[in-house]
C-alpha cells in the first residue's frame, strides 16, 4: 500500500507544470498548456446531423475543418447559452484539434507537483479517468483534465456510433 | 509452397545467426563452448523436413557438422584451413539458401569443390565420403515415420511445383517483354553496333592473370536498341537511376574517407542492386549486366571477403561514373527514338571492359593492374555536348573549314549573321543548321519527385486563395454598386487577379494529374489472361484516350475496379467463338476500353459485343435475393445496377475468373471512394457497356449551394437534375407519412432536407420551397430546401475521422462568407432517408392538401416509403 502510494505521488509530482484554467459551471479546471493550441471567443458553428448532443458542430479554423464540443454537455452539466465570456479552446490531441466550448477561460497558473494530488474516488459511478488529478492554487482546487482520455479514440468512436 | 519458402527464409536467419556466432569466434577453434553451441546451431539447421529434401543443401550441412566436430575433437591437422572451411561453409550455405528462399538453385555446381576442401582437411576421401552423406541422410529418413515422410513427398512436390510456378513466370515475363517490344518502336544504331561483348566470367580459375593490355579495353560504343523505349517509363527510370547514382557517389566518395565504414558499402549496394533490377525489366541490357558485376564485387566486400581499399573505392566510383554515361546514352537514345531529339551523332564509346577488368582483378583479390588510362575518360557524356553552329555547316559541307576560321575571326555578331554577309552561305542553309542545333540542344525531359503531402498543401492553399479572391470579388463589386468611383478601378485588378487565381489553380491541379495509359496497359494483360483461362475465347482489347489525365489518387483506385469490369466483359459477356460464330458475330469478341472528358468530368468506358445483360434472370435474382418486389416496375438502369450488388451473381457456373459473385461491387465501392458513378447499358446480344463517370480532381468539386432554414448546404452538381417550385398538384402523401412528388408523371420521394438533418420542419408548406431533384444510381428523390444560393466550386475538406459514421455528408468546406457548409453526398442521403433514426417522427400530412386519390396509385409503385 505505501509503496503503491509513493508510486503515485511521484507520477503525481510529473504533472507539475504550467495549466490554462476556465471555468465551467462554477469549478475551476485546467488543462495542460502545451495541449492548447488557441483560444477564441464564440463563432459561427455548422451543426452536423447525426451526432450526439454534446458534439455541437464544426467550425472554420483558418481552412481547416475542426469539430466543436460542448464541455458542460459532455460532463452533463446544464446547457448554458452562449454570451460574450463563452470561449472556444482549440486543443491538439495526438495531431488532431478539437475545439472545446467553455464558460469563460480564468488564467494560466504554474502548478508545482507537490501542489497535485491524486483525484479522489467519487464511487463507480462517477468516471475518474478524465482526471489527471486535482491541483491546489491559492486555496482552490483546479481538476485537471486529461484531454486525451476525454477525447479518447473511444471516445470518438461512440461519437461515431451513436451516428450510426 | 510458400510453406517451403518459409523454411528457406527461417533458415535464412538460422544461417545468419551461425554467421554472426562464427564472426564472434574470430577463427578461434581453441573455444569448446563456442564450438558446442555453433555444432547444435547447425545440427538443428536439417531440422525442418521441407528443407531436408535439398541434396546439396544436406549434403553442405553434414560437411559442415564433421568439420565442426573433428575441430571440437582436435583431429585437425590445420586448425586455421578447417577454421577458414567453416567460415566458407557459413558463407555458401547462406547463399545456397538464400537462393533456394528465391527458387534458384544456382551454387550447386560451386559446392563440390568445397565439399572436397573439407574431406582433403579431414582427410577423407571425397567421392566416398559423400556418399557415405547420402547414405546417413537415407538412413535419417528412414527413421522417420511413413507419414512425416509423406508429408515430406508433398513439399517436395510443392518445391516442384514452385520452380515450375516460377519458370513459367519466366516464361510468361519473357513473352510479356517480347510483346512489349513490338509496340515499343525499336531503334537501329547508324553506326554499327558492336557485338556485345562477354563480361569476364566471374567462376573463371583465380590463376589467371589480369594482362594490362590496353588494345584489349579499348572503350566502345554500346548499343541500347533492346531496351524497351516506353515514354512513359523510360524517363521515370533514368531519372531514377540519375538520383541512386547520386547517392552512390556521395556514399563511395564517404567510403573512401572512412573505409572501416561497412554500412556505407550497404549504402551503395542497394541502390545498385535496384538499378539493375530496373534495367533489367526495361531490357537495357548493357547497364543491367555492367550493374550486374558492379553488385558483386559490392557484394563480396560487404561480406568482408574484399577489404575497403583505395583500389576498390576507385574502381566502383569509376563503376558508377560508366553507369552515369550509360545513362545518359540511354537518354539520348530514348529522345532519338521517341522524336525530340533529331540529330544522330553516333554515341561515344565507354571504357567499359577496362573497369570490368578491374572488377575482375578485385573479385579474385588481385591488385589492380596499370592499364594505361589514356582511353579512359569517365565522363564521356561530357563529349555528347551541343555542336557548334560553325562545326555544323563545316560537316555539312557548306563552308569549309577556312572559311568558318576567317568568319570566326570577324565575328562580333552571330556567326550566321557574318557567313551570310560575307555571301558564303545563304540565309535558308543557315537556318537549317540552326534549326540542328536547336534540335540537338533540346532539354531532354526531366522531373523531380516531390512529397505527395506538399503537393496536397498546396492544392489546399490554393484552393483557399480562389476562395479569398472570390470574396474579396463581391465586396469590390459591392463597393462599386454603391456608386465608389475607385472600387470599378478596384473592381477591374481583383477580376484580373481572379483570372490568374483560376490559371494557377488550374496548374496546380495538373500537377497532380497523370495519364491514364499504364492503367490501361495492365488491362492488357487481365484480357489476355482470362482469355487463355476461359477455354479459347478470343478476346480483343482496343483502347483509346489512355492520355486523358486523371487525378493520381483516381488513377491509383479506378485500377482495381477497371481489372473487374474487364474480367467480367471478357468472361461472362464475351461469348466462346463458336456461340459468336452462330450469333453472326466475329469469332474474336472486342473489348473497347475508352477514356474522355465530357463537361468537367472524366468518362471511362468499357464496352465489349458480347451477350449483354439478361434483365430477366437479373431481376429474378433480386427478387429472390429480397432486392426488388415482385411486383416492382424497374427501369433497366436500375435493373442493372443490382449486379453491382455484394455476392449478387447470375452464373450458373463458378469459372475460375469470375462468377462469385465478388468484384462489381468492389467497382460501385471504389468508384463511390472517387465520388463517380457507374451507369450500365446493355442490349443482349449486343454487348454491355460500363460507363464510369469520374470528377476531374478529388479536392474541388461542383457544388450547388443550398439553404435549409439558417444552414447551408452543398449539393453535388453532377447529381442534380432540375430544380422548381413545386405545386400543390404535384404532391401527394402516402398514408399521411411520405410525401411523394409526381414530376412529369414521374413519382418520387420528397426528402425534406431540414427534416433528415435538424429533426422539424422549418417549411411546412413545400410550394414555398425549392425542390431540387436528384439522381443516384437509377434512383430519384426530390430534396425541397428552402432556396438555392448559387453555384460555385469548393474545396473539399474532410470533416476528421470524428463525423466518419454521419451517412450523407461527404465532407465540408469554407464557403465565402468564411462558414463551413456541408457537402453532402446523395448515396448517403438516399440511405439517411430509409434509416428510421431519421425518419420523421410524426406525420407531416397536414402539409399536404391535394391528391388523395393519388395515394393507392404512388403506393404501388414506389418502393422506398414502406421499407424500414
Amino acid at each position: 500500500m505505501n509503496t503503491e502510494n509513493a508510486v503515485s505521488e511521484e507520477a503525481m509530482v510529473q504533472l507539475g507544470g504550467k495549466y490554462l484554467t476556465f471555468q465551467l459551471s462554477g469549478e475551476g479546471y485546467g488543462i495542460e498548456i502545451l495541449k492548447v493550441r488557441e483560444i477564441f471567443g464564440m463563432q459561427q458553428i455548422t451543426s452536423v446531423p447525426g451526432v450526439p448532443e454534446y458534439v455541437k458542430g464544426v467550425i472554420n479554423l483558418r481552412g481547416r475543418i475542426i469539430p466543436v464540443i460542448d464541455l458542460r454537455l459532455k460532463f452533463s452539466f446544464n446547457e448554458a447559452e452562449y454570451d460574450k465570456e463563452t470561449c472556444i479552446i482549440v486543443v491538439s490531441i495526438e495531431d488532431v484539434l478539437v475545439g472545446i466550448i467553455v464558460d469563460t477561460v480564468s488564467e494560466v497558473v504554474d502548478i508545482p507537483g507537490d501542489d497535485i494530488e491524486q483525484s479522489p474516488s467519487f464511487g463507480a459511478e462517477t468516471p475518474t479517468e478524465y482526471l489527471l488529478g486535482m491541483g491546489k492554487v491559492k486555496e482552490r482546487v483546479i481538476i485537471l483534465l486529461n484531454v486525451e482520455q476525454v477525447f479518447s479514440e473511444q471516445e470518438m468512436k461512440s461519437i461515431e456510433a451513436a451516428s450510426n | 509452397m510458400n510453406q517451403s519458402i518459409e523454411a528457406f527464409n527461417k533458415m535464412e536467419v538460422d544461417v545468419d545467426r551461425i554467421a554472426t556466432s562464427l564472426v564472434e569466434m574470430d577463427g578461434n577453434l581453441e573455444d569448446k563452448a563456442a564450438l558446442v553451441d555453433l555444432l547444435e546451431q547447425v545440427e538443428s539447421l536439417m531440422g525442418d523436413s521441407q528443407t531436408s529434401e535439398i541434396p546439396v543443401l544436406t549434403e553442405a550441412v553434414e560437411w559442415w557438422k564433421k568439420l565442426l566436430m573433428a575441430s571440437l575433437l582436435d583431429q585437425i591437422k590445420d586448425a586455421d584451413v578447417a577454421s577458414g572451411l567453416i567460415n566458407d561453409f557459413s558463407e555458401k550455405v547462406s547463399l545456397l539458401v538464400r537462393s533456394l528462399a528465391r527458387g534458384v538453385d544456382e551454387e550447386e555446381a560451386d559446392m563440390s569443390g568445397l565439399f572436397r576442401r573439407a574431406a582433403d582437411c579431414l582427410g577423407e576421401d571425397y567421392s566416398e565420403a559423400s556418399g557415405n552423406v547420402q547414405r546417413e541422410s537415407e538412413e535419417d529418413v528412414q527413421r522417420e515415420s511413413e507419414e512425416e515422410s509423406a508429408e515430406k513427398e508433398g513439399a517436395g512436390n510443392d518445391l516442384e511445383d514452385l520452380f515450375q510456378d516460377l519458370e513459367k513466370d519466366e516464361i510468361e515475363s519473357q513473352e510479356k517483354a517480347s510483346q512489349e517490344d513490338e509496340d515499343a518502336i525499336s531503334f537501329e544504331e547508324d553506326t554499327p553496333a558492336q557485338p556485345e561483348e562477354e563480361i569476364p566470367s566471374v567462376a573463371a580459375d583465380a590463376s589467371d592473370s589480369v594482362t594490362a593490355d590496353a588494345s584489349e579495353y579499348e572503350p566502345e560504343v554500346l548499343d541500347y536498341s533492346d531496351a524497351m523505349f516506353e515514354e512513359s517509363l523510360i524517363y521515370d527510370f533514368i531519372d531514377e537511376c540519375e538520383s541512386h547514382l547520386d547517392d552512390i557517389e556521395a556514399n563511395l566518395l564517404a567510403l573512401e574517407n572512412e573505409p572501416e565504414n561497412v554500412s556505407l558499402v550497404d549504402e551503395v549496394f542497394r541502390p545498385i542492386h535496384s538499378i539493375k533490377g530496373s534495367a533489367g525489366f526495361l531490357g537495357v541490357k548493357v547497364l543491367q549486366d555492367f550493374a550486374h558485376e558492379t553488385e558483386n564485387l559490392l557484394d563480396e566486400v560487404r561480406k568482408g571477403r574484399i577489404p575497403v581499399t583505395t583500389a576498390l573505392t576507385t574502381t566502383t566510383i569509376e563503376a558508377a561514373d560508366i553507369l552515369k554515361t550509360m545513362l545518359s546514352q540511354l537518354r539520348t537514345t530514348a529522345n532519338r527514338t521517341l522524336g525530340s531529339d533529331a540529330s544522330n551523332d553516333p554515341l561515344s564509346p565507354i571504357p567499359v571492359k577496362r573497369v570490368l577488368a578491374f572488377i575482375e582483378a578485385l573479385m579474385k583479390g588481385l591488385e589492380i593492374p596499370e592499364i594505361p588510362s589514356g582511353t579512359s575518360e569517365p565522363s564521356a557524356a561530357k563529349k555528347d555536348k551541343e555542336p557548334k553552329l560553325g562545326e555544323i555547316l563545316v560537316s555539312d559541307g557548306v563552308i569549309s573549314q577556312e572559311e568558318l576560321g576567317e568568319a570566326l575571326d570577324k565575328q562580333e555578331r552571330p556567326l550566321g549573321q557574318v557567313l551570310v554577309e560575307e555571301g558564303l552561305v545563304n540565309e535558308d542553309k543557315v537556318a537549317d543548321a540552326l534549326k540542328k542545333q536547336n534540335a540537338s540542344g533540346k532539354q531532354p525531359r526531366g522531373a523531380i519527385k516531390v512529397d505527395i503531402e506538399k503537393l496536397d498543401n498546396l492544392v489546399n492553399l490554393v484552393g483557399e486563395l480562389v476562395i479569398t479572391q472570390t470574396l474579396v470579388q463581391g465586396r469590390s463589386a459591392m463597393e462599386s454598386s454603391n456608386g465608389n468611383e475607385s472600387g470599378e478601378a478596384l473592381g477591374k485588378d481583383i477580376v484580373l487577379l481572379g483570372k490568374i487565381t483560376k490559371e494557377m489553380q488550374d496548374q496546380v491541379m495538373s500537377l497532380r494529374m497523370v495519364p491514364l495509359r499504364p492503367v490501361f496497359q495492365k488491362m492488357n494483360r487481365v484480357v489476355r489472361d482470362v482469355s487463355k483461362k476461359a477455354g479459347g475465347k478470343k478476346v480483343d482489347l482496343v483502347s483509346t484516350g489512355e492520355d486523358t489525365e486523371v487525378d493520381k489518387t483516381v488513377s491509383e483506385i479506378i485500377s482495381d475496379p477497371l481489372v473487374h469490369i474487364i474480367r467480367n466483359s471478357a468472361d461472362h459477356g464475351i461469348e466462346l467463338p463458336d456461340e459468336r460464330r452462330a450469333a453472326g458475330k466475329d469469332e474474336t469478341g472486342k473489348v473497347q476500353l475508352s477514356a474522355y472528358h465530357e463537361g468537367g468530368n472524366i468518362v471511362i468506358e468499357i464496352s465489349d459485343d458480347g451477350r449483354g445483360l439478361n434483365r430477366e434472370k437479373i431481376l429474378k435474382k433480386a427478387i429472390e435475393r429480397g432486392l426488388a418486389e415482385p411486383d416492382e416496375k424497374l427501369t433497366d438502369a436500375q435493373v442493372y445496377q443490382f449486379v453491382m450488388t455484394p455476392g449478387f451473381s447470375t452464373a450458373e457456373k463458378i469459372t475460375d475468373i469470375s462468377g462469385r459473385g465478388v468484384g462489381l461491387d468492389v467497382v460501385k465501392k471504389n468508384i463511390e471512394q472517387l465520388r463517380g458513378k457507374v451507369e450500365i447499358h446493355s442490349k443482349e446480344g449486343q454487348g454491355t457497356t460500363f460507363s464510369i463517370k469520374l470528377p476531374l480532381t478529388l479536392a474541388i468539386i461542383d457544388g450547388m449551394v443550398v439553404r435549409v432554414d439558417e444552414d447551408k448546404y452543398i449539393l453535388p452538381t453532377l447529381s442534380i437534375v432540375r430544380s422548381f417550385r413545386p405545386s400543390n398538384e404535384e404532391l401527394s402523401t402516402v398514408h399521411g407519412r411520405g410525401e411523394m412528388l409526381n414530376v412529369r408523371g414521374e413519382l418520387m420521394p420528397l426528402v425534406r432536407l431540414s427534416q433528415l438533418y435538424k429533426g422539424e420542419v422549418t417549411l411546412s408548406d413545400p410550394t414555398e420551397g425549392l425542390a431540387v431533384i436528384v439522381e443516384n444510381e437509377g434512383r430519384t428523390y426530390a430534396l425541397l430546401v428552402d432556396e438555392l444560393l448559387n453555384q460555385q466550386q469548393v474545396v473539399i475538406k474532410s470533416l476528421g475521422s470524428v463525423f466518419e459514421g454521419v451517412k450523407g455528408i461527404a465532407g465540408g468546406t469554407i464557403l465565402g462568407d468564411g462558414s463551413v457548409g456541408l457537402i453532402l453526398d446523395m448515396a448517403g442521403v438516399f440511405e439517411a432517408y430509409k434509416d428510421p433514426k431519421y425518419r420523421p417522427s410524426e406525420p407531416v400530412a397536414d402539409a399536404v392538401a391535394a391528391g388523395e386519390d393519388f395515394d393507392t396509385m404512388t403506393f404501388e409503385e414506389n418502393q422506398p416509403l414502406e421499407e424500414g
